[in-house]
């Protein structure tokens, strides 16, 4: 391709969407932690934040369509919230994941700020990558542990309808950050620290390998028309939307990002330097058949080298 | 987009130069597209969520205590002999008494409630009035504690 100006990204608006979703994070944080301290002060009649977990909705929907009832610790809440993710994932993938998910935020504080002490200790950064680069093998674990979060799914789906009760509820690591205030040791208790844990070396651990949730979401997304797309004729090739993104995506390599694990964080679009080449896009069903290859370029070809 | 969009000459926004040794994977078909103001869409995607929140707890739907029953939207009362983890606080004495092995009036001494408390007093109440020692914690235990059934 020939050497091309194409119009950079401002920096302000990265600024706007990063703090955009930071500031709804925060604040869904900041609720979900004052209606956990309220109900560990108040006790009974005080709503469980358990209640706030959409999950319960689609691990209660096969008692609640055979018998009208809901499971143990599953509210009518927990249904709406389900019916909504389910539009949120036909209008916006993973939107619920990216933006609302608490669980999900504390992973990527976490993370966070691992990054944030890596990059003032040099030797740290150094040692990380002396690691990475002994595990040539990492990307292909990564690749077959992803498709843990479908077997989970199966399993707390499948489990809370043939038993009537939530088995995933045992393990779940939301569940033991909702009852942290007892400080319970439970095996849920147990796999919350090893998700916090692996929170400072992996973006997003449970979102990515575990998480039920996202699984069903990134499911349904499947029929969204909305997706980050990329426009090769001002992609610079730089790769830095797949650094950015927290799902390990490998933005630079597709034409629409629409990829199951996508949480539409925004984080690509964030991060890449050329305005025009990620953005957030509605597609139609008319296909228009260009092949950015197949784009006459040799008009401006010939105009550079004319400049030159 | 239609990846048209790339300029030879710099005018005032700030440009970036594709350099020639980039090599960007083509974009396969470019599908018929609209772009989406990013904020404008979260925006609405969060209001629309807030309006089914808020519309949902109008209409007595969003229950954030207790299991409820299809339609009419009723508490389910733990069956009798149900694990202790099902009392909550929306239970009336009666209906404590009724689903689990412990009488009235050993209910009554071990949580001093007042003799003329009704039967129909949830614990929630008995909680918030400060007549009572009573709470769901406590009892749990107690019952699981084997608490007298009989007086
Ligand atoms: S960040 Fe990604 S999409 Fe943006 S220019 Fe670099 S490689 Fe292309």
């Amino acid at each position: 391709m020939a050497a091309t100006f194409v119009p950079r990204r401002s920096a302000s608006y990265a600024r706007r969407v990063r703090w955009s979703r930071h500031g709804v994070q925060t604040l869904i944080v900041g609720w979900i932690a004052w209606v956990v301290w309220s109900k560990a002060t108040a006790g009974p009649g005080v709503a469980s934040a358990e209640a706030f977990c959409p999950f319960g909705g689609f691990e209660t929907a096969w008692t609640w369509v055979t018998t009208g009832t809901t499971v143990a610790h599953v509210h009518t809440a927990n249904l709406v919230l389900a019916g909504a993710v389910v539009v949120l994932a036909l209008v916006a993938r993973g939107f619920f994941c990216g933006w609302l998910c608490p669980l999900g935020s504390i992973q990527e504080a976490i993370r966070a700020s691992a990054h944030a002490v890596t990059s003032r200790a040099p030797w740290l950064r150094r040692t990380g990558h002396a690691i990475a680069s002994q595990m040539p093998w990492w990307p292909r674990v990564d690749h077959v542990l992803r498709y843990g979060r479908y077997v989970v799914l199966v399993w707390a789906v499948g489990g809370a309808a043939l038993t009537g009760v939530m088995v995933f509820r045992e393990v779940d690591p939301w569940n033991a950050l909702l009852s942290v205030a007892e400080f319970e040791i439970s095996t849920a208790f147990v796999v919350l620290l090893v998700v916090l844990g692996l929170s400072l070396f992996i973006d997003r651990p449970f979102c990515r390998y575990a998480c039920p949730l996202g699984a069903v979401q990134g499911l349904i997304g499947m029929a969204s028309p909305v997706a980050v797309q990329r426009d090769a004729t001002a992609c610079l090739g730089c790769q830095i939307c797949n650094n950015a993104c927290p799902m390990g995506i490998e933005v630079n390599q597709a034409t629409r990002v629409t990829d199951t694990a996508c949480i539409g964080c925004l984080e690509c679009v964030a991060a890449c330097p050329s305005q025009d080449a990620l953005a957030l896009t509605v597609t139609f069903p008319t296909r228009i058949p260009i092949r950015t290859s197949d784009i006459d370029t040799s008009d401006i070809d010939a105009q550079e080298g004319a400049m030159q | 987009m239609t990846g048209t969009e790339s300029h030879l000459e710099a005018p005032d926004q700030p440009m970036l130069r594709i350099p020639k040794s980039a090599h960007p994977t083509p974009t396969d078909a470019v599908r018929s597209s609209r772009r989406i103001p990013v904020l404008a869409f979260a925006g609405i995607l969060l209001a629309l969520i807030a309006v089914l929140v808020v519309g949902t707890q109008a209409l007595g739907w969003f229950g954030t205590t207790g299991q409820m029953t299809a339609g009419s939207g009723e508490r389910v009362v733990p069956a009798a002999g149900a694990d202790t983890a099902e009392i909550k606080g929306w239970m009336s004495l009666q209906q404590v008494v009724d689903a689990y092995p412990v009488s009235q009036a050993a209910l009554y001494a071990r949580f001093a409630i007042p003799a003329d408390t009704p039967l129909e007093t949830t614990l929630s109440e008995l909680k918030e009035s400060g007549a009572s020692s009573l709470d769901v914690p406590t009892l749990r235990s107690w019952i699981d504690d084997g608490a007298p059934a009989s007086s």
